[in-house]
């Protein structure tokens, strides 16, 4: 909210307070600020001028020369091009030496005449957006007043940051900030003019059904009205707070909206049929057309206000074009009422209506400020409309509740929290300068809120060491080292289990760690292809490009792989990230567990079943690696049927624990995926649940003595079917005899005659070694013997001999 | 006369001797051992004639041929050491030696500068007592809002704008989510931090992310004040940032907080003296943090009679981009290789 200065300086003395100063103090006790800007600095020289003559220019269209009575000696020739300069006119002169609009004014030819000043409009003097014609001022003011002395030309616009204001619905008017600033320099606060008598007629008849959503229902007509244009002063407030003036009604219910923070709203009389006003909830699918010309659909909880007949305003957020101030109008009826925060915000929210209004409606207002406003309006337009007067008693229908006791607390807790050494009676003196009331009785303090700073923001003696402390400084506090116990120390299992992979990964594979977003790109799905996973759909996605969340990793790593592989010929990419699978229990959160998704690249070989080998051999050594360094046993068998589409099923793998759970998919990346992403076949993919290895037993390390007595190897050719694994070789000779078996190496796989078709030999040297003895080859031969006659029977295998 | 034998013998010396004194390596001189030196080599051969020999002459041959294995000997040892000497002496010399030439390449991966500054705060945390924990990215409302003192329909909700699930759930706007499970997850008093990544429903340029990452902290103690808080922060920000930083509090609005601050910490730029990068202020707004609001402790299951504490979240993808002079976030999810293998750390540094 932007807040002016010469605004705040009504209620509150500034003098003697620079703008610098009034700025830190509001940052350091109050509030956040966007921006301070000033306004005018160039133009407190700008006087009062009244045009003496007005005469064209020859040959210059819309120039004329001006002789004006700048107040001091004699007239000064000003050229001028606004449509409105004329002789007897009362205007605005900037002498030579003032800045306006950034450009300092010189003493000029113009059209081949001499000009020394320029008569202003109100946009160029920061009042309005008004540049039609210069300021037409009342014929009254004596030439060579000062303009700053009478209009808010020289002042200073604060923004403040909205977010660091939302608990505090006191500090969306000016007056609220006033207050601050009144309690920060001890200085008094004045309060707005409310003084109005009462009118002579009924008032109008109001009745809330919905009590619950309306507390507070305030209603005064006043009569005597002539709609035209506020006084520019007026209008330039506004236009700085942002809000566009209309017209003098309107801009007085913004006016109190931008004073007190309270919104009011002015209905025309004529169109409030059956002189009644009726507050109720809105029924569903009802529709009414808002003052914006906008047609809005209503949802049953939204609150409406109505009169005999018809709706007339949306509570708290809009009113309607039936009953708005029109030209004519010359009697309004003033709402000024407190809703329900929760019901205006969502009606605002979802009709995609936010206005000054609801921003306010919906931070909870002090009940006891819709009087005070309905009265400030009908002042500030009397003031305003010389004829004006209010033409009924106040209607106030209230549904009061009961004051919030009092917060009782102590000097102790006070001082504990804030580490301060306050006595009871400067917290009390602290806590009255912000208008609370305080009874402290030795170190007890109890403490009643005023009502403007009850309805949402202090309610526990929490909120009052804030109060104390903002107001006192937390600079002033020194800072203190707490005492810290030994805490027992914990690892985070899946922390400390990815930081292993990552080591592993990175400074021990080479490989490179990606990070991608945990929403599927459905773009580079239609790419590569879906796999049938159940997704969890977002409600309102960013994009269309962005409506699930990841429910597999494979494709992060692929994306990352299309994009970087043009840069690089070799590449080992991976991520670990969590996916999501929608939880199979209403009400429960889905399952989100974290995976590693792992991508190679490698130089490509002289045909595609050469480059996918030896890219799922790159890939199978880094996990071969990674489980190595890891002490994870994990056994890798010819794929099966959950294999990500995006590998090549005929050379992919499945990755088992030893108890036989899936962990995973390693593959030579699917023909059709390589085309798509336009890379070559040379590339492969894993992608492995992290959360079922973190799990795994993993064994301790532990020292084995240096072998005493030698290893007697021990070559074995065995002719088996092509479908029988290596894997599946190789857990057969260990397992034949589980101290002896020390290393088990495959040496050569030979295809082609004599072999059979569809048969392949494996040459395996094995090493057999006894801690105890030196192994007899008669011994060995006994091992082996059985481990042939085990293999035949298992995996079809014979001795090659 | 001379016998025959020592005439032979005299010429076996002089080819010995001179065989090696020649040897162009260890191996010719092997063979001249192994020739001449041998147990039937032709030298120690020779002592076998002495039975043709005059009985009167053997002692007199017998030592001139013992006398001639030692002459040989000994050449052989000054060969042999010449040789190394002339190998040393080779070896100690290479004019065309480039030591700057590129060594064999060791193939190198890298960490993702999120797991760099992620692994650095852990360490650093974790030495001053921290647990450093991690929670799910998909919460429940009354995780990410509701326990957190901020109930639906609440301005405050404004403030961050968040993705919604199909099944009710959301994507977490903030680490502070990870706050009251922490409470319930273990027994005060303690210290964490809980990293992580966060999500907002916002539109994205150089400075925004609808995917952003955080760090959240909580302690959670008996007695628990704003110098405690202030001085905490001054600590483990001075390890964040490496060097003593300056730090003030001014009041902030965050509902789960009571009393809520932004924190600034002295520019690192200028250290205080004004500078663009701090507005000329001095200042540098990092952080949001405050005193646990008792509502939250409450809802963590922790009495705000006996337990009090303070919280605070850092931008973690914030301090990432500040520590390598990343201009834009982008590139941090973008998963580009040409961006992500510039970061050469280890994550210990
Ligand atoms: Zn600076």
């Amino acid at each position: 909210m932007k807040y002016s200065l010469h605004w705040i300086g009504k209620y509150v003395d500034l003098e003697g307070l620079s703008v610098d100063t009034i700025a830190a103090h509001l940052i350091r006790s109050v509030c956040e600020l966007e921006s301070v800007v000033h306004l005018g600095a160039g133009l407190s020289r700008v006087c009062v001028a009244r045009v003496l003559t007005a005469e064209a220019i020859a040959g210059k269209k819309h120039l004329q020369l001006c002789s004006v009575d700048v107040g001091a000696g004699a007239p000064v020739s000003v050229v001028c091009g606004a449509p409105n300069a004329r002789a007897g006119l009362v205007t605005a002169f900037a002498p030579p030496g003032t800045v306006v609009g950034g450009r300092e004014i010189k003493v000029a030819s113009v059209g081949g005449v001499e000009s020394a000043g320029m008569l202003c409009s109100a946009a160029e003097l920061g009042l309005t957006e008004d540049h039609g014609g210069i300021l037409e001022l009342d014929a009254a003011i004596a030439p060579g007043t000062l303009v700053s002395t009478f209009l808010p030309i020289v002042d200073t616009v604060i923004e403040v940051d909205n977010k660091s204001i939302t608990h505090r619905p006191d500090l969306w008017g000016h007056l609220g900030l006033a207050r601050e600033i009144a309690a920060i320099f001890e200085r008094p606060l004045r309060l707005p003019d409310t003084d109005v008598p009462d009118g002579p007629g009924h008032p109008p008849a109001v009745s809330v059904d919905r009590p619950d959503l309306c507390p507070r229902y305030v209603a005064i007509a006043i009569a005597g009205l002539t709609v035209a244009p506020s006084p520019i002063a007026i209008q330039a407030l506004l236009h700085r707070c942002g809000v566009r003036p209309i017209s003098n009604v309107v801009d007085a219910t913004n006016y109190v909206l931008l004073e007190l923070g309270q919104p009011v709203h002015a209905f025309d009389a004529r169109e409030l049929h059956g002189g009644r006003i009726v507050v109720r909830a809105a029924t569903e699918g009802e529709r009414v057309t808002t003052l914006d010309a906008q047609p809005r659909t209503l949802g049953a909880g939204d609150l409406l206000i109505c009169d005999a007949g018809r709706p007339i305003a949306l509570a708290g957020v809009m009113g309607l074009l039936n009953s708005e101030v029109r030209p004519d109008t010359t009697e309004v009826v003033l709402e000024a009422a407190t809703f329900r925060p929760d019901c205006v915000r969502r009606a605002a929210v979802r009709l995609g209506l936010r206005t000054e209004a609801s921003a306010r409606f919906e931070k909870s207002l002090d009940p006891l400020t819709p009087p005070i406003a309905a009265r400030r309006f009908a002042r500030l337009v009397m003031d305003l409309i010389p004829e004006a007067r209010v033409s009924s008693r106040l209607a106030d229908v209230w549904a009061k509740a009961p004051p919030p006791a009092p917060i009782r607390t102590t000097a102790a807790y006070v001082n504990q929290r804030l580490g301060t050494a306050l006595a009871p009676a400067e917290i009390a003196r602290l806590l009255e300068r912000l208008e609370f009331g305080v009874v402290a009785t030795g170190d007890a303090i109890e403490v009643t809120v005023p009502s403007f700073r009850a309805t949402k923001d202090v309610a526990i003696p929490e909120d009052l060491v804030e109060e104390v402390g903002r107001l006192y400084g937390y600079d002033r506090i020194p800072a203190d080292q707490p005492r810290a116990p030994i805490p027992v120390p914990y690892r985070h299992p899946d922390r400390t289990f990815h930081r292993a992979i990552r080591t592993v990964l990175s400074f021990g594979a080479a490989a490179t760690e990606i990070q991608s977003y945990s929403f599927d790109s459905e773009p580079f799905l239609d790419r590569i292809g879906r796999a049938s996973l159940p997704r969890l759909g977002v409600r309102n996605p960013i994009s269309s490009e962005q409506t699930h969340l990841r429910p597999a990793l494979l494709p992060s790593v692929l994306a990352s792989l299309e994009r970087s592989a043009p840069h690089a010929p070799r590449l080992r990419l991976y991520e670990i990230g969590r996916v999501f699978t929608p939880a199979t229990t209403a009400g429960e959160l889905p399952d989100q567990p974290y995976r590693l998704a792992l991508a190679v690249r490698v130089p490509a070989e002289a045909d595609s079943a050469a480059s996918q080998r030896a890219a799922y051999f790159d890939l199978k050594g880094v996990l071969d690696f990674l489980f190595d360094r890891l002490g994870l046993g994990i056994l890798v068998a010819r794929a099966g049927e959950g294999t990500p589409p995006w590998l090549n099923p005929a050379r992919s793998a499945e990755l088992r624990t030893a108890d036989g759970r899936v962990a995973g998919h390693a593959g030579a990346l699917h023909p059709a995926v390589a085309e798509a992403i336009g890379v070559g076949l040379e590339c492969a993919a894993a992608e492995l649940d992290l959360e079922l290895l973190r799990d795994l037993p993993r064994p301790e390390a532990r020292y084995v003595a240096t072998p005493r007595f030698p290893a007697v190897p021990f070559d074995l050719s065995v002719i088996v079917p092509d479908r029988v694994t290596h894997a599946e070789i190789e857990l057969r000779i260990r397992a034949a005899h589980a101290t002896w078996v020390k290393d088990v190496a495959l040496t050569g796989v030979y295809r082609g005659a004599p072999i059979p078709d569809g048969q392949k030999s494996a040459t395996y040297r094995i090493l057999f070694q006894s801690a105890d003895r030196t192994l007899a080859m008669e011994e060995v031969n006994d091992v082996v013997k059985v481990l042939v006659e085990a293999m035949s029977h298992d995996l079809g295998a014979w001795l090659r001999v | 006369m001379t016998h025959p034998a020592s005439v032979e013998l005299a010429a076996l010396r002089d080819e010995a001797l001179r065989l090696a004194t020649n040897a162009a390596d260890d191996a010719a001189l092997d063979a001249v051992v192994q020739a001449f030196l041998g147990k039937s080599g032709r030298l120690k051969g020779h002592l076998k004639r002495l039975g043709s020999v005059p009985a009167a002459e053997r002692p007199a041959l017998g030592k001139a041929v013992n006398d001639t294995v030692t002459e040989v000997e000994a050449a052989i040892a000054t060969r042999r050491k010449a040789l190394g000497d002339a190998r040393l002496e080779a070896a100690l010399s290479d004019p065309g030696f480039d030591p700057t030439l590129p060594g064999a390449p060791v193939a190198r991966g890298t960490l993702h500068p999120l797991t760099l500054v992620d692994q650095r705060l852990d360490e650093i945390f974790r030495s001053m007592g921290f647990y450093v924990l991690d929670y799910p990215e998909v919460d429940s409302e009354h995780y990410n809002f509701e326990a957190l003192n901020i109930p639906a329909d609440h301005p405050a909700r404004d403030m961050q704008d968040t993705f919604w699930l199909n099944d009710g759930n959301l994507l977490r706007t903030h680490t502070s989510a990870g706050q009251v499970r922490t409470m319930k997850a273990f027994a005060p008093p303690f210290r964490a931090i809980f990293p992580g990544r966060v999500f907002r429903y916002e539109a994205t340029d150089a400075s925004h992310e609808h995917t952003f990452h955080q760090v959240e902290g909580l302690c959670i103690d008996r007695h628990v004040s704003v110098p405690h808080l202030q001085a905490s922060m001054k600590t483990l920000l001075s390890g964040v940032f490496g060097r003593e930083v300056k730090v003030r509090l001014r009041p902030g609005y965050f509902p789960f907080v009571e009393p809520g601050f932004e924190l600034d910490i002295g520019c690192l730029v200028c250290d205080g003296a004004g500078c663009p990068v701090c507005k000329r202020s001095g200042w540098v707004e990092l952080l949001p943090c405050g005193l646990v609001h008792p509502n939250v402790l409450r809802a963590g299951g922790l009495d705000p009679d006996e337990w009090q504490g303070w919280a605070f979240g850092l931008g973690l993808s914030r301090l990432v981009m500040m520590r390598y002079k990343i201009d834009d976030i982008r590139h941090l999810l973008a998963g580009d290789v040409r961006f992500l293998s510039q970061f050469s750390g280890t994550g210990l540094e």
